[in-house]
């Protein structure tokens, strides 16, 4: 395009013709940005395709890094070990006497990202009465027996009164601590009275509403291990074991491998390790899932926004036939007129994608603030946008611009 | 010179024959010696481009451009370096009595200053021959007087006017008057 032509007709005293890329550039952008209204019509399409790509990256950003937060911070800091089940049921006491032990819980803490373990004994539907009264109704309420490790990993946020401690727990108290559930279903509001589990009572020392681990001790409550595994009143109750450890963020894994180990270095078999899958692992999964999804639906309506420009030149190119003729007058070639075109047309392009990756960061921020997220914008996908954006609007071009250049100059000037 | 005849006989293609914005079907046209036939397109645009001005009955202003940039846009495609254009264009606008209206919206201007400033764009690279078709076809008879004065005054100056014209007043005052009647040659010669 920028090559010069030497006319070889002598005696004219012609001069090398020349339209450089600046030149190219200068006529594209007068074209395109003096009629800014019509530009941006013609733009639409890419920019429609450039805000999509754009938005549907952000968002996908946005909410995979919600999502994997949130997971970090629970799920995905939790190791279970719990009974595998016994190939020959008369061992499973003897197993569960080498693994249940605090031995094997403080072995376990020794691993690297282990921020607490601890026992929890899960005796299922235990009656309580409010009341010593036999006549009072039961409720029926799992009761979790656990030591001060796992009461630190399960993390209950009290509302009333306090925890248990560690010395609850050497001493085997009678203290129990409600779920604001339990509380309300066995009318107390503050802790200070006793419940009873048959004719054993138990002092209510604390309440609480929530909790970070076990969501199966949201509604159920929470009292000492050593009391739970000897008192007489939980002897007929089903009681399902296990060791829970909390780990660093993005330990769960290693701690998961080294579990088993740690805990029955005698017969690991003996347990079974529940470790979540691996947070990268399942945020890239997710994450490439839906970013390829929004990559097609943007190719797709990027190649809509091309197909838009392309008609818009097209009739562009008819309706600028006579200012066609009049620069083939004035000395452009086809090939100048080729380029002009295309120049134009990755203008409009240009200012699609500009636009739309304006508006596809707005739309992101606005959807994530409205959400309370932190928008997580990857600055490449606006580039790309603008970049797409030239290239649709480049390929755009090509075909109008073919067909400008058979425009006869004579035709083009009597329009 | 002027090309006269009665309409649809062949005028404005002659015109475009003699400018090389058309290639003719048979015969011969030679410029400087030369076949045109045997010039390349690169070659016939860099004469229309630098030896040839054109003067249209539509003006052919783009509009979303000022009046200096319309003028400037005759020297793109000629080889002229972006920084000489802007005062070539202010000169040969200054030249037709358009100074005060270069930054002008040409849709702002009369029928008569539209025209003189397709002149300008036409003059600015001095060419050896003005082509203009029909130039006051879109002009009331004021405009008309104004534009004619204009290119008769630069024809008296020594720039050379092929005019394609149906107003026989006019082409009587030109040197030389060329009669076309279905798509030949009727006469040729001095109105006188």
């Amino acid at each position: 395009m920028a090559r010069r032509h030497t006319p070889r007709i002598p005696g004219l005293g012609l001069r090398p013709g020349r339209l450089g890329l600046i030149d190219i550039l200068r006529e594209s952008y007068r074209s395109v940005f003096r009629d800014l209204a019509r530009s941006l019509l013609a733009a639409l399409g890419t920019l429609l395709g450039c805000a999509a790509f754009v938005a549907t990256l952000g968002l996908t950003g946005t909410a995979s890094h919600q999502v994997s937060s949130q997971f970090d911070a629970r799920r995905a800091t939790e190791v279970s070990v719990t009974a595998a089940p016994p190939t020959d049921p008369s061992d499973a006491d003897t197993a569960l006497a080498q693994w249940y032990t605090p031995a094997s819980v403080a072995r376990a803490d020794t691993i690297s990202g282990v921020l607490h373990g601890g026992r929890i004994s899960i005796a299922s539907a235990v009656s309580y009465r409010r009341l010593f009264l036999p006549e009072s109704d039961p409720v029926p309420v799992d009761s979790y027996g656990v030591d001060d490790g796992a009461l630190a990993a399960i993390a209950p946020k009290v509302i009333a009164g306090r925890t248990f401690d560690s010395g609850h727990v050497k001493r085997a108290d009678s203290v129990v601590m409600l779920s604001k559930t339990v509380a309300d279903r066995l009318g107390i509001a503050a802790p200070g009275p006793a419940i009873f589990v048959g004719d054993t009572g138990l002092t209510v020392i604390g309440i609480y509403a929530d909790v970070n681990r076990e969501p199966g001790a949201q509604g159920a409550l929470l009292l000492p291990i050593t009391f739970l595994e000897r008192s007489e009143a939980f002897r007929g109750a089903q009681i399902a074991r296990k060791i829970l450890l909390e780990t660093a963020p993005g330990a769960a894994t290693q701690v998961g491998d080294q579990a088993a180990v740690a805990v029955a270095p005698t017969n690991p078999s003996s347990v079974t390790i529940v470790a979540p899958p691996d947070p990268l692992t399942l945020r890239q999964a997710v994450e490439g899932s839906v970013t390829l999804l929004s990559l097609v639906v943007s190719v797709v309506i990027l190649l809509i926004g091309a197909i838009s420009i392309a008609s818009t030149t097209a009739v562009r190119v008819v309706l600028r036939t006579p200012e066609i003729g009049l620069r083939r007058a004035l000395g452009a070639r086809r090939v100048d007129i080729f380029w002009q075109l295309v120049g134009e047309s990755a203008g409009i392009g240009l200012l699609g994608g500009a636009a739309g990756a304006l508006a596809g960061t707005v739309v992101t921020i606005v959807v994530s603030v409205a959400n309370h997220w932190v928008p997580i914008i990857d600055p490449t996908a606006p580039l790309l946008a603008v970049a797409a954006g030239i290239v649709a609007g480049i390929l755009a071009g090509i075909h109008p611009g073919i067909r400008a250049t058979k425009i006869s100059p004579a035709r083009a000037l009597t329009r | 010179m002027a090309i006269v005849g009665p309409s649809g006989s062949g005028k404005s293609t002659l015109l475009n024959l003699l400018g090389l914005l058309d290639v003719p079907t048979s015969g011969t046209y030679s410029l400087a010696g030369v076949d045109i036939s045997s010039c390349t397109e690169a070659e016939r645009c860099s004469i229309r481009g630098q030896k040839f001005g054109f003067v249209f009955q539509a003006f052919h202003l783009l509009p979303q451009r000022s009046v200096v940039e319309n003028v400037e846009l005759a020297m793109v495609y000629s080889g002229i370096p972006a920084r000489d254009r802007r005062a070539r264009a202010e000169g040969s606008l200054a030249r037709l009595g358009l100074g005060h209206r270069v930054l002008a919206d040409p849709r702002d201007l009369s029928g008569g200053e539209r025209q003189r400033t397709a002149i300008a764009r036409a003059l600015c690279l001095e060419p050896e021959v003005l082509f203009c078709d029909e130039p006051t076809g879109n002009l009331d008879s004021k405009n008309s007087r104004a534009v004619m004065e204009t290119l008769f005054g630069l024809n008296d100056l020594g720039q050379t006017l092929v005019m394609v014209t149906h107003d026989m007043a006019l082409a009587a005052q030109l040197s030389r008057v060329v009669h076309v009647e279905d798509g030949h040659l009727a006469s040729a010669g001095s109105p006188f």
